[in-house]
């Protein structure tokens, strides 16, 4: 009983730490709220797994501690020091309009899930709506913010919405098949480092 | 012995009965006196933090309190444009926040006025004590009182929405319509989940985490906070608060300073009553309802102050950023809380 309340507490950090990344407009502080962000998704999974005591689940806590706390950022990071940027500058529209706009994509998410949860699809109404928001909050961040970084930030936010939806359904997918997505993430979060250090180049060229 | 009280009386409003009896009266004004004494201690608590921490000796923690004293015998100087609003204002002010204090179940659970602790009514007498600041700032005809009345309703246009929502998703939550009502539901609950082991559904540990994050953020821009403001300068670029009262004078600017202590208290008993509501319902529990209050004040005092040394002062523009997340926040909750759980 305690542990769904702590659980729900971490669901909700996870929705307030991407309010937060759309409210800022400091890079530095976006990788870090990703990396808050995960461990907050690592935790909800391990209290799942504690729950369930699935090993899969416990795999899963590790995978993506490693994964998604540690190496993402750092790889994140050391791009971002050789890059030498620290602020998004402009932005397709304001902060505050940008904050109130998740607020009615949080209304909207709510909607959708209370009419998924009469249709009688087994989802848990409460990680639904959070993860559908988190969802559309990510997408928004890719598409009003103009730089790449903010734009990978993004795209690394809807990968953990999905991973939270997922995990709340399915008590743990295989690990193998976790395994396989964590990885492609990660070859991609380094492909995208490498092009931004290319645009970099070719830009001051 | 003549009995001049009845020994006890009830009030009825709508579907609500007060039982009033003496003991109810007497510790609802001992509630009522201690925290207008202890107001000043908080406030100079926090002041004594800060400047230990940037390695200045500091102020007494009591010097809010001679200040006070000081100010009240001085005499009051008014500007010749002045109307007769200049005269009543500062006491509005005041007595604003006493009747919102009066209406907070502190530490003890039939506070005076708890009968008529409506949320909208709690939000508005807020507003009210605004509205009537800057009145007395535009009162007195000088330049600064019209740029600190305007940025004083800038934010408070700003932050009234999270406060508003904050109280409505506490009301909606705990189906609950009155302050009083809504702690003590919270306190109820959470012993039956914690204490008994109940299995208890009504109770989440996520909207109230919201609700405090939100109001945390309110309180600090309505108090005039470091992030958002900075009451000790005088410097006119950054006067938020400061440019109302800049024209007081006297007893009036003791009244002032005195209701923003009063105002500081209110928001962090709101801050720990919403943290961790405990409430004496009779009398042998008030000593120990008193220590925690006291306590959490300390803390809650701890963490603002905290807040005040790590962050710079923001620029203007960057604020909406700041009180918009607190709305969102409180939104979020109102929409969790509306779906019950």
């Amino acid at each position: 009983m305690l542990m769904e309340k702590i659980a729900e507490l971490f669901i909700i950090l996870i929705l307030v730490s991407v309010v937060l990344n759309v409210s800022s407009p400091f890079i530095k502080f976006a990788i870090k709220l990703y990396s808050f962000q995960s461990l907050m998704l690592a935790l909800y999974i391990l209290i799942g797994a504690v729950h369930f005591n699935s090993i899969n689940l416990y795999g899963s806590f590790v995978i993506t501690v490693i994964f998604k706390v540690i190496l993402i950022p750092y790889f994140l990071f050391k791009t971002l020091k050789r890059v030498k940027m620290d602020k998004e500058i402009d932005m397709y529209i304001g902060i505050p309009e940008a904050v109130v706009f998740a607020g009615s994509l949080t209304l909207l998410s709510n909607l959708i899930a209370q009419k998924i949860v009469t249709a009688g699809i087994t989802f848990g109404a409460f990680v639904f709506t959070i993860s559908l928001a988190t969802f559309l909050i990510g997408a928004m961040l890719m598409i009003t913010r103009k730089t790449l970084f903010s734009q990978i930030i993004g795209f690394l936010t809807i990968d953990n919405a999905i991973f939270l939806a997922a995990n709340s359904i399915t008590h743990g997918m295989p690990l193998l098949v976790e395994l396989g997505v964590l990885f492609d993430l990660f070859v991609s979060i380094l492909i995208l480092s490498i092009l931004i250090l290319n645009l970099k180049r070719s830009a001051a060229a | 012995m003549t009995k001049i009280l009845p020994a006890s009386f009830e009030v009825h409003i709508n579907d609500m009965t007060y039982n009033y009896n003496i003991q109810h009266i007497g510790i609802g004004i001992f509630q009522f006196v201690i925290i207008i004494l202890l107001s000043p201690f908080f406030a100079g608590f926090i002041h004594k933090l800060k400047q230990r921490a940037r390695g200045q000796k500091g102020i007494s923690i009591f010097q809010f309190y001679i200040n006070f004293n000081k100010l009240l015998k001085k005499e009051i100087v008014l500007s010749k444009d002045a109307t007769f609003v200049s005269n009543i204002a500062p006491y509005i002010v005041l007595v604003s926040y006493l009747v919102v204090l009066l209406m907070l179940p502190a530490f003890y659970r039939y506070s005076l006025l708890g009968i008529s602790s409506d949320v909208i009514l709690v939000a508005y007498t807020f507003a009210l004590s605004t509205f009537f600041m800057t009145l007395y700032a535009m009162d007195q005809g000088s330049a600064f009182g019209g740029l600190g009345a305007s940025r004083e309703w800038f934010l408070t246009v700003l932050s009234e929405p999270s406060l508003i929502f904050v109280f409505i998703s506490l009301a909606i939550y705990t189906k609950n319509g009155r302050i009083t009502g809504i702690f003590y539901f919270i306190q109820k609950e959470v012993s039956n989940t914690f204490l008994s082991g109940a299995h208890s559904n009504a109770i989440s540990i996520a909207i109230p985490f919201l609700l405090f994050v939100s109001l945390f953020i309110v309180s600090i821009s309505e108090n005039a906070r470091i992030p958002i403001d900075n009451p000790e300068t005088h410097l006119e670029l950054t006067m938020f608060h400061e440019a109302n009262i800049l024209e007081a004078s006297g007893k009036h600017l003791g009244i002032f300073e005195y209701g923003s202590y009063v105002k500081l208290t209110v928001f962090l008993t709101l801050m720990s009553l919403i943290l961790f509501p405990y409430m004496a319902v009779n009398i042998y529990q008030v000593p120990s309802a008193l220590a925690v209050y006291f306590l959490k004040m300390m803390i809650l005092c701890v963490f603002i102050a905290g807040v005040e040394i790590f962050n710079p002062k923001m620029r203007i523009f960057r604020v909406p950023n700041i009180l918009s997340v607190a709305f969102i926040l409180s939104l979020i909750a109102m929409i969790l809380s509306i779906r019950g759980f």
